[in-house]
């Protein structure tokens, strides 16, 4: 199944902006993270725009954000 | 301070720190050996400073029963990584109830000057009453204990902040310096003023890389005592590290909370600029005064775009291991590094650049350099002016302040040197203030008399109960960004049980940067290691706790009632629909949140306060 990952701030370096990628079906946003050699800590998910857990199950056309979890200020 | 007995939570009064109390009117000094009441005394910084206020009835910030107190936290001067701290605390010349009472308030700021009072001897100091003349005042190591000298300060006035440190370093060599700018001495017309605190950077350097006790107003406070600056002077008295130190201090270094604020080349995320890049995801940076356009005007002032203009270094405080903050420097026309130009952190990244509509980061580079060398509040002065600018952009027809307006460089730049030097009251006095003459309260971005940092109301209904500014002193500003969450349940638990203890930073003297909650076991190991004390995580934890409900009772006592404790009207009566997050904060939601979080906190409250 093709789903779009869009990586922000520092996370894309090295790798991209925004890429549409082949998955395997069952495949989660862990199986992104996995791939792409993320680490899954501090990590903001969004599928198809909502926050969404690690383990949660993708479907074809999906988009998955992720982005570095920062705080302070 | 001398530890008696390493079991502080059942005998805190064999922990005993050292006061001094400076007689500004009179030009005495005196010191004295104080027993710690509880485990708030022993853990520090506002835990300490807090009791003390509640003890006094101050009905306006710029009496001279209203003190200053100086102070450092238990792990100030240790080894423990980042304990730099020292706090500033005050009723608050800027931050008010609308019954029209000061609020207690606390800052905090880093640099090696906590440090410096710590080895001079001293844990506190009260400055009393004020001086007729321009003072400052000198703590110095003596052969037996601190030694304190008040002299004259008039060959300061008028420096800027940074003028004044490189002036005093001169004669104190061996020292570190808390001054106020131009801005602090005009205290009558400008209640923002902030401490500006020297770094090692600063005095190796010659460049203005200071550090700032900014908020509520404290710098304005030593203007009103005629406290033109502190000098505190001493050897470097850090200890050995020991082996478990070193484990601890690897830990703060490597835990994922600090990781993160790591230079992007150590596998971090480069400061907490990249929030930029992550609110802008949600469109939820602030652009012209908190109202996010739903464009991509913000990329100006993203990283790769400024890296075409600035040298970038990520630099560290003293002994710091975490290089959390980002150094711009001008690019000589041989591409080599040339001048310091300014400090880029998210705040005031964002409240002198998108949110006054200015991307260019040359300009917001010039504006923040501006605002620290006058020494003012990044946040109260970025969000009082986006207020002015947002009333003109509505009003061309009566404008303020000569009719500045949105994205406006020069005529902004002006206006800010014009506010520290002391001379446009409407601005320097903050934005409650200038908004209730204007009457046009809806938009005016503060909560409870203290201006909003660079983190949208329309995403953090806990605002409310941030005791010493908006983000930190209640942990939630990022809550919905970070974590999607829009329950009821979810914001009651998070404010009473994670938000709060935010505040256990400005106790104990680290930097909030090491990441973790104040439950987590380093911060308990860490005390151990640099005291000895045996102090549990969840007697730290209940302590920090009722240290932040003190702070929420002491507002009460001024006079804050259930209406002080909400949003500006716009949040409620426009939402905006451009934000990509859910809009959770409707007058339903935010009331039925007040109500269980008042729940939770009032019977916890009793008690806390002297009669």
């Amino acid at each position: 199944m093709q789903i779009t990952v869009k990586l922000y701030g520092s996370l894309c370096i090295g790798r991209f902006q925004s890429a549409v990628r082949e998955y395997t079906d069952g495949s989660t946003i862990q199986t992104i993270v996995t791939d792409l050699g993320i680490p899954s800590e501090y990590l903001i998910r969004l599928k198809n725009g909502y926050h969404a857990p690690l383990e949660e199950v993708l479907h074809n056309n999906d988009t998955v954000s992720l982005l570095p979890m920062l705080d302070g200020g | 301070m001398r530890i008696l007995n390493q079991n502080s939570v059942a005998d805190p009064s064999s922990v005993v720190y050292r006061r001094c109390i400076v007689d500004l009117e009179a030009g005495t000094t005196t010191q004295e050996d104080v027993p710690c009441r509880n485990l708030e005394d022993v853990l520090g910084g506002f835990g300490r400073s807090y009791q003390i206020l509640a003890e006094r009835k101050i009905t306006e910030a710029y009496c001279p029963e209203n003190p200053l107190i100086l102070n450092t936290g238990l792990l100030t001067g240790s080894t423990v990584m980042t304990g730099l701290r020292a706090y500033f605390s005050s009723y608050s010349p800027l931050k008010q109830s609308r019954k029209g009472l000061p609020s207690a308030m606390w800052s905090a700021g880093s640099g090696n000057f906590g440090n410096k009072l710590k080895w001079s001897g001293l844990d506190e100091v009260i400055f009393e009453k004020r001086s007729a003349t321009p003072v400052y005042a000198v703590f110095t190591e003596g052969e037996h204990g601190p030694q304190i000298e008040i002299k004259p300060a008039s060959h300061l006035l008028g420096l800027t902040g940074h003028e004044k440190i490189m002036a005093l370093y001169k004669e104190y060599a061996d020292a570190h310096f808390a001054v106020i700018g131009p801005a602090g001495e005009n205290f009558d017309t400008v209640y923002m003023g902030a401490i500006v605190l020297s770094t090692d950077n600063q005095l190796k350097s010659g460049e203005g890389k200071t550090r700032f006790a900014g908020r509520g107003g404290m710098g304005s406070m030593m203007g009103y005592k005629n406290l033109i600056a502190i000098v505190a002077q001493s050897g470097d008295k850090m200890g050995r590290i020991t082996p478990d130190m070193r484990d601890v201090n690897r830990d703060v270094i490597k835990n994922g909370g600090s990781a993160r604020f790591q230079p992007i080349s150590q596998g971090g995320h480069g400061g907490t600029w990249a929030n930029i890049d992550v609110l802008q995801a949600f469109h939820a940076v602030p652009e012209n005064n908190f109202r996010p356009k739903g464009d991509e005007d913000v990329a100006g002032l993203f990283r790769p775009n400024v890296e075409k203009d600035f040298d970038i270094q990520s630099e560290a405080c003293f002994r710091c291991g975490i290089r959390c903050h980002n150094n711009l420097y001008h690019r000589n026309a041989d591409g080599s590094r040339g001048a310091f130009a300014a400090k880029f952190d998210f705040e005031p990244l964002i409240l002198f650049g998108s949110n006054i509509g200015i991307n260019d980061s040359r300009q917001v580079a010039e504006l923040i350099h501006l605002c620290d060398y006058l020494g003012m509040d990044a946040i109260s002065l970025g969000t009082t002016i986006s207020y002015v600018l947002d009333y003109n952009a509505r009003h061309p027809d009566k404008p303020l302040c000569d009719g500045v307006t949105f994205g406006q460089f020069d005529q902004i730049r002006e206006l800010i040197v014009k506010t520290g030097r002391g001379n446009v009251s409407q601005v320097g006095r903050g934005v409650k203030r200038l908004s209730e003459q204007t009457g046009e309260t809806s938009y005016a971005m503060h909560v409870k008399g203290l201006e909003l940092p660079a983190y949208l109301p329309d995403t953090n209904p806990a605002y409310a109960f941030a005791i010493a500014g908006g983000h930190m002193s209640m942990g939630t500003h990022m809550y919905l960004a970070k974590e999607g969450k829009t329950g009821l349940d979810d914001w009651v638990e998070v404010i009473t049980r994670q938000g709060l203890l935010q505040v256990g930073y400005d106790m104990i003297g680290l930097c909030k940067f090491v990441g973790v909650g104040m439950g987590h076991e380093l911060i308990s190991r860490a005390i151990g290691e640099a005291t000895g004390l045996k102090v549990s995580s969840e007697e730290i934890v209940a302590a920090v706790r009722r240290a932040y409900l003190r702070g929420l009772a002491l507002e009460r006592r001024q006079g804050y009632d259930d209406d002080d404790y909400t949003l500006p009207d716009q949040v409620f009566e426009s939402p905006n629909p451009k934000v990509n997050l859910p809009a959770i904060v409707t007058r339903e939601f935010f009331a039925q949140m007040k109500q269980r979080v008042w729940a939770v906190f009032k019977p916890e409250m009793e008690g806390l306060l002297p009669e």
